[in-house]
């Protein structure tokens, strides 16, 4: 109900423009606690959004299955508009592999001006008038643009991949109100009283930026707030009709484009990586931190008090393939921080808190490589489910997509428990040393712990696993209390996962830290996986994950000698489709994208000169020439 | 750092600086097995250096020492055709431990062995496993120019441009607490001007320099690239003066590994042209994705 105030405050004020500006001149700039926002990801319920979805919806339907432009009062504009999107380039620009149509609209329609004609065609659009017809195709972020004549003749047809036309006015009057109606945007004013608000729009100007959303490849423009020397940038998305996020910049009278989609969402994340959020729901007690390389790392848990776990993170994801000559090659993921990290998979947004089906809520994570879901892109979610009852479910998932059908994948979860906790087996036999062993699905597996504040159980959750490497070692700086970097082998299929190294026959006197390293195989759409769908003309991502983890249980009182106090753990095979990673489903953003360089290196080619003496007269070499790797 | 009101502090016409830079005479036997046109690359699937045949076989060489430095990165070649180098991490810390990230790395023009050649001063860390990004030979003067980031953090700029000598001696620190990536020099009549694309930035400074490699001025930001269309995140990496133009590769940077390790982001290249008259840059060509290796 605040947010809903502010909101009709903007609304009012900058409904004020005009008619205030005898009003008093600006005092300081709005307090900005919050200097970065990220939006919610839904679109606002705009009759405007609405009336510009259906009109997109139903030029989808018919001939030519691109919305053209609103109106013109030239009929030889209007001809020009339709020669263009009936030529078969055209047709081709606008259209998937199997025929059926893209999101595109016209973005402008016009004479063509002399810096619009290519040279070629400058002495046909000197003989008679030309046209030009800019078209915009959203799944392929691709810029059409068509020269026609005035007699109908389409001189030519050049699609740009990677580029965004300027955009019509009513698109612009669009995503100013899109900013406006984003209760983001209204938080972005606080501490301005509404008096001061209505007072102090008079100094307000609003201009349109251009912006880029390179991450999600999306048509996007930054309406941009200007408040004396300071600035509330918005950045739109016209192919989600939603806002992106919003930024005050002390620059905003420079014109500088300081923001983007990237780097909103990386200042956004930014302090996660520095300061801990301190999460107190349901009878539970954490913290959570962004790290360097181990994910989203859980900290200090407790359930009513008690302490269940010290920390819990995903250090690694080890991802191998099946090479030439039996060997095995892949990749050791880490997932992290989106500045300033060892990551090579980042979040894009916030962790999400929400209720949980049954009860307790989830907080939740997602890392993604920038080309997701193409191949050798990677999506993984770390997700934490704190039920009511004081269970805690810690997973790894995996949402593909990899690169290729026979992708196996070992994430590294790593659980320290409680200092001095007494660590035994399901017989409750006490595991005094370091060791580790192999689970696998249908047995009673669990790990028991005690502690000062009662018991606690580890039961392995299999969903799409098909076994698991268990160690236990004792809690030590240099493995895993700070960040630390990938252990163990990418594409090793037994054990070597890397915690094998911290077992060296120390006791577990001081605590113990359980690791958990399931394996899952990929299947191609059916676990592990991702891929794209063609849904009302625009691609999106399709989703068939899959994950693993552990599930802790935490117990109050004592438990009496060779009683473990628990429940047997759950005889879950894999596959089973309960888990909580087994559904498939449809992320909001993801484009295809192609392209084949490795940014931060560089080639340097040449062709050799004849002013060098041969190498054999030196003798310096003894390696050979030999068959490159596949092209990056 | 001050703002350059629309002009450049460089006097008159620049011509490039590295003209004298010559490709290694050890390549010339490898000719007969790998048929040209050649290419020396850090961006193959490799770990190191290679050279590539692009002739479409895939054909490629390595030198047995030219993987000794992990992954790398920037690249630059003397007079001598010895070739610098820079280490950059690319999927993980694994094979680049922050512990080499400030080590150049020479190839000898003669023999093609790679050896360290210089360690710069300061520390990576897992927070920041970047070094060096930027390399580049300024005949004129005998220095070798390399742009650093060494021992950032979020909120504290470490980095710059250091002018070494090739002995590996640093002869010049001409920016400093300004993190840098892609640098280059020009030459205006007697005097230099120093390019330095920016890492936390889409912009380049330009920095006079005296006849050895001192800064003769503070930095000076010359060049938005934004107006150039790149976009908020991405960098100059590489900067290259030819013929009054200035090319500028592009990169998406956050001090993380993720671009990298992705292995499919895009080269995009963007071109300034230098007027002597006015004095100003102006973009001509705006940022468009090149052809991959």
């Amino acid at each position: 109900m605040h947010q809903f105030v502010r909101l009709i405050v903007i609304l009012l004020a900058l409904g004020c423009l005009g008619a205030c500006a005898a009003r008093p001149a600006a005092p300081a700039a709005p307090a900005r606690g919050a200097p970065v926002v990220l939006a919610g990801g839904s679109a606002p319920e705009l009759p405007a959004v609405a009336a510009r979805k259906a009109r997109l919806e139903a030029a989808l339907t018919a001939p030519p299955y691109i919305l053209l432009a609103a109106h013109t009062s030239d009929d030889w504009l209007t001809a020009a508009q339709a020669a263009a999107v009936a030529d078969p380039r055209v047709r081709a620009a606008t259209r998937a592999p199997d025929g059926r149509p893209l999101r595109a609209e016209v973005m402008a329609l016009g004479p063509a001006s002399a810096g619009d004609v290519p040279p070629s065609l400058e002495r046909a659009c000197a003989a008679q008038r030309c046209a030009r017809v800019q078209i915009y195709v959203h799944p392929t972020n691709t810029t059409v643009t068509a020269l026609v004549a005035a007699d109908g003749t389409v001189l030519g047809v050049d699609a740009l991949a990677d580029a965004q036309p300027e955009i019509p006015a009513d698109l612009a009057d669009l995503a100013v109100q899109i900013a406006l109606a984003d209760p983001q945007v209204a938080a972005a004013f606080e501490g301005l009283t509404p008096d001061a608000a209505m007072a102090t729009m008079s100094a307000t100007k609003t201009a349109l930026e251009t912006t880029s959303c390179e991450r999600s490849r999306h048509l996007c423009v930054a309406p941009v707030f200007r408040w004396g020397n300071s600035a509330l940038w918005t950045i739109v998305d016209l192919s989600e009709f939603r806002l992106v996020g919003a930024a005050w910049t002390d620059q905003g009278v420079s014109g500088r484009r300081i923001w983007s989609e990237a780097t909103l969402q990386d200042a956004a994340l930014a302090s996660l990586c520095e300061t801990p959020v301190v999460l107190e729901r349901a009878g539970w007690r954490l913290s959570y931190l962004l790290t360097s390389s181990d994910g989203l790392e859980l900290r200090d848990l407790r359930f009513q008090g008690r302490p269940v776990l010290v920390s819990a993170k995903v250090v690694d994801w080890h991802v191998g393939y099946a090479g030439r000559d039996d060997e095995r090659v892949g990749f050791s993921d880490a997932i992290g921080c989106p500045v300033f990290s060892a990551a090579a998979v980042i979040p894009y947004a916030p962790p999400q808190i929400a209720e949980a089906p049954g009860g307790g809520f989830t907080l939740e994570l997602t890392f993604r490589s920038p080309h997701w879901p193409q191949p050798c892109n990677y999506q993984y979610v770390t997700r934490a489910h704190f039920g009511p009852d004081g269970t805690m479910r810690f997973l790894a998932i995996n949402e593909g997509r990899g690169c290729g059908v026979e992708g196996i994948y070992h994430p590294v979860l790593r659980l320290e428990l409680p200092p001095g906790a007494d660590l035994s087996d399901q017989n409750g036999a006490r595991l005094t040393q370091e060791g580790q062993t192999i689970w696998r699905p249908g047995a009673p597996h669990v790990l028991q712990a005690r502690t000062a504040d009662g018991l606690l159980a580890l039961a392995p959750r299999w969903d799409e696993a098909e076994h698991a490497y268990v160690y236990w070692t004792r809690p030590a700086p240099g493995e895993g209390q700070g960040d630390l970097p990938s252990i163990g082998s990418c594409c090793a299929l037994d054990a070597r996962q890397g915690p094998e190294r911290f077992i060296n026959g120390e006791s577990l006197d001081g605590g113990a830290v359980v690791w958990f390293v399931p394996r899952i195989s990929n299947a191609e759409r059916q676990r592990c996986w991702a891929d794209t769908a063609l849904e009302g003309g625009a691609l999106r991502p399709r989703v068939w994950p899959c994950g693993a983890g552990m599930e802790i249980t935490s117990r109050t009182g004592p438990a009496g000698d060779g009683e473990n106090g628990f429940a047997q753990a759950p005889h879950s095979s894999p596959g089973q489709g309960r888990g909580e990673s087994g559904f498939p489903h449809t992320p909001a953003h993801g484009r295809v994208w192609e392209s084949a360089a490795i940014p931060g290196e560089e080639v340097t080619p040449w062709r050799p000169s004849n002013d060098v003496r041969p190498l054999s007269a030196r003798g310096a070499h003894s390696a050979s020439v030999a068959p490159a790797s596949a092209s990056a | 750092m001050r703002q350059a009101a629309g002009a450049n502090p460089a006097p008159a016409a620049l011509a490039a600086t590295g003209a004298c830079a010559r490709q290694p005479p050890f390549a010339q036997e490898l000719t007969a097995s790998l048929p040209g046109p050649l290419a020396l690359a850090t961006d193959r699937p490799m770990r190191g250096l290679a050279l590539v045949s692009l002739d479409g076989s895939g054909r490629s060489y390595q030198h047995q020492s030219w993987d000794d430095g992990g992954f790398m990165g920037a690249m630059t070649f003397d007079e001598a055709g010895n070739i610098y180098l820079a280490p950059t991490p690319r999927q993980s810390l694994a094979d680049n431990p922050p512990s080499g990230a400030t080590t150049l790395w020479r190839v000898d023009g003669r023999t093609g062995v790679m050896r360290p050649f210089a360690t710069l001063p300061g520390a990576a860390s897992e927070r920041n496993p970047f070094g060096v990004l930027g390399l580049s030979y300024a005949c004129d003067l005998g220095l070798l120019f390399a742009g650093t980031v060494i021992g950032s953090t979020p909120s504290v700029e470490r980095g710059g441009v250091v002018a070494l000598s090739t002995d590996g001696q640093i002869r010049a620190t001409p920016v400093d607490g300004l993190d840098a990536m892609g640098v280059t020099v020009v030459r205006a009549d007697r005097r230099y001007l120093l390019l330095a694309g920016l890492a936390r930035r889409p912009a380049i400074v330009g920095v006079p320099l005296d006849a050895r490699g001192h800064a003769a001025g503070p930095p000076v930001e010359i060049i938005d690239l934004t107006a150039g269309g790149a976009t908020a995140s991405e960098r100059a990496r590489k900067l290259r003066f030819a013929n009054g133009e200035l090319s500028v590769d592009l990169v998406s940077f956050n001090y993380t590994l993720q671009v990298n390790a992705s292995g499919t982001a895009p080269l995009r290249r963007a071109i300034w042209r230098y007027d002597p008259h006015t004095r100003h840059w102006t973009v001509a060509r705006q940022a468009e994705q090149q052809a991959g290796p």
